[in-house]
């Protein structure tokens, strides 16, 4: 039986989507797995909504395309309205937490809402909010090994940003740290869809 | 782009089906590429803009789209196995001078990778639009092969099939891609990739190695003796005069009315592809016996009917799978066989109106054909299922 990690990873242009997707299937890949990576975007350089669909699988993949995903990373509020519906029942959403004034609301799903903006403030460079998200993601479904993810880099950023290597590989460890200290602490409590969010949010 | 680390081994790399057609045409032997950016073309004009100088080739960024192909034309008149690559929207400026290199018997690979239409359309949208406006852009309606690649590794495949076909036949070749097969980017294994080269078009030896033909021969530089035989290819600039008009023209190339010889090549030029039409098939037949039901389809679409059969498969239903690569010239005797022992034939395509399928219907005397069609996005295995059963589809 082969078994195939369906995901999608969604957000305005800009925010690094793309690459994120592009990062992990390169890292599966060094992995040995079968990947492929669908992108989605409209035609402006920045500011459109941008997806893309990534399967990361044991055998050779038919479709690109898929309509229910095992995952979601979405970073901005119009795609968690599209691709929250379409997440397989027990399946996981990862949300950037600044981005959503109208929360996730299902409850067979594990909802993760992670700080990536924020902690990639606190790292110095915003650009690599999608890095910390990446590592979050990493470390609550571990479908390549963060070791791959960082050969990856090298192989996915242009040169001219070689520079930015270890930048991004601390926004990388800083999002597995994120999610392994919620793990430990308080993580059942955080992944509640219902307790993900500050209430004041809500209002 | 991502460059294969270094502790990696060397035969995995992540690849888009724009970059494997360049790759494919460099191992063709494509020497000569001129482009004008278009997305979702531009992978493949980068690539080749990239990687084929290096190479000994020469790579051109053009004006426009009609310089593009003129350009290509011009180089593959030279003896350079030349291509060139863009979408719908420049597909529409380049369709005067493919007539040309039909009529002038110039090898030439055209990479059209399609995007939502008519007019610009949508840039960053993938469809399934452009099939017939790929195939029927002749006046006189002759046969233009159109292979059709479905993923990243069959873009590199047919491509050199491609230009093994342009090359043999001296003829326009159509690689009809989209743009989900060129950007979606794929885990490719370099080990199982084909190392062979594209044929090379029939050289003009003819004209000096062999006693009958010297340089006072009045055969000319289009001679035929036999409808379907590939006159021997003389380059513009060599030691032979070489007239190249797009007007009806005689097997020397002078521009006649209709003559009988005139009328001669002008059929010769569907002929030399009818003769052939079985050496151009290029299907996956994936049939089961006792099968009702075909599911054909091509390009992305495929692989989502190859999902959607799978998955039908596995509650026991008894399905047929075609996956037509060459489109055109019509795989008849394929389909034939696959239709064999069917009563429903689905033709799944992303296009309103099942363009494919319209072509398809005349070989289905008998069949009931259904469509799936779809625009604005991917069709997705589901929505195959549904059509499949005529109902909501419950996964198992």
């Amino acid at each position: 039986m082969h078994r195939a990690h369906e995901m999608i990873i969604a957000g305005f242009g800009g925010q690094g989507v793309l690459s994120m997707g592009q990062i992990l299937s390169y890292g599966a890949m060094i992995d040995g797995k079968e990947v492929s990576w669908m992108p989605s975007y409209g035609p402006e350089m920045r500011g459109g909504t941008a997806n893309c669909m990534v399967i990361i699988a044991e055998s050779r993949i038919s479709s690109p395309i898929v309509s229910r995903f095992d995952s979601a990373v979405v970073l901005n509020q119009p795609s968690l309205d599209k691709f929250e519906g379409s997440i397989k029942p027990g399946g996981m959403l990862f949300f950037e937490e600044s981005a959503m004034i109208r929360p996730p609301t299902r409850t067979d799903i594990e909802v993760l809402a992670i700080p990536a903006q924020q902690e990639a403030v606190k790292l110095g460079k915003k650009q690599i909010a999608n890095m910390v998200m990446l590592g979050a993601f990493l470390q609550r479904c571990p479908l390549v090994k963060p070791e791959s993810v960082l050969g990856a880099l090298n192989g996915v950023l242009p040169e001219r940003h070689h520079h930015l290597l270890p930048m991004n590989k601390l926004a990388l460890l800083a999002g597995i740290e994120f999610a392994y200290r919620a793990e430990r602490s308080s993580m059942r409590t955080f992944a509640r869809p219902s307790a993900g969010i500050p209430s004041e949010r809500n209002n | 782009m991502p460059q294969t680390p270094s502790h990696l081994p060397q035969s995995f790399r992540l690849r888009s089906g724009n970059q494997m057609m360049a790759e494919g045409a460099l191992q063709a032997g494509c020497t000569f590429f001129a482009g004008y950016p278009i997305t979702p073309a531009t992978g493949i004009f980068k690539t080749m803009i990239d990687l084929l100088p290096a190479r000994g080739g020469i790579a051109l960024s053009a004006p426009d789209e009609i310089s593009a192909i003129a350009y290509c034309i011009g180089a593959s008149m030279r003896g350079y196995k030349a291509m060139t690559a863009t979408s719908g929207p420049g597909w529409a400026l380049m369709i005067e001078s493919v007539q040309y290199a039909l009529m002038t018997e110039t090898p030439l690979v055209v990479a059209l990778v399609q995007r939502l239409g008519p007019s610009t359309g949508g840039a960053t949208q993938g469809a399934q639009g452009d099939v017939l406006l790929a195939e029927y852009c002749t006046s006189g309606g002759y046969t233009l092969p159109v292979l059709c690649p479905t993923n990243a590794r069959e873009c590199y495949e047919l491509t050199i099939l491609a230009f093994t076909w342009s090359e043999l036949l001296r003829i326009p070749v159509i690689l009809l891609s989209d743009k989900e097969t060129g950007m979606t980017i794929e885990s490719i294994n370099d080990t199982s990739l084909s190392r062979s080269t594209s044929q090379n078009r029939p050289a003009n030896f003819a004209f000096r190695d062999l006693g009958s033909y010297n340089r006072s021969d009045r055969r000319g530089t289009y001679y035929f003796d036999v409808p379907h035989e590939i006159p021997p290819f003389a380059p513009v600039g060599g030691d032979r005069k070489v007239t190249a008009t797009g007007s009806a023209h005689d097997k020397q190339g002078r521009l006649q009315k209709n003559s009988t010889e005139t009328l001669d090549v002008l059929k010769h030029l569907e002929q030399k592809i009818h003769w052939r039409l079985d050496d151009f098939v290029s299907v996956v037949s994936d049939l089961q016996p006792s099968a009702t039901t075909l599911v054909v389809s091509y390009g992305v679409t495929a692989r989502a009917a190859q999902s959607a059969v799978i998955q039908a498969r596995n509650t026991g239903e008894r399905i047929s799978l075609l996956v037509i690569h060459s489109l055109f010239p019509i795989p008849v005797k394929k389909l034939t066989h696959a239709l064999q022992g069917v009563d429903t034939v689905l033709v799944a395509e992303e296009n309103i109106s099942g363009l494919y399928r319209s072509v398809l219907e005349r070989y289905c005397k008998g069949k009931k054909v259904r469509g799936v069609n779809k625009i604005g996005s991917m069709i997705t295995p589901e929505e195959i299922l549904v059509a499949l059963f005529e109902e909501p589809w419950q996964p198992a």
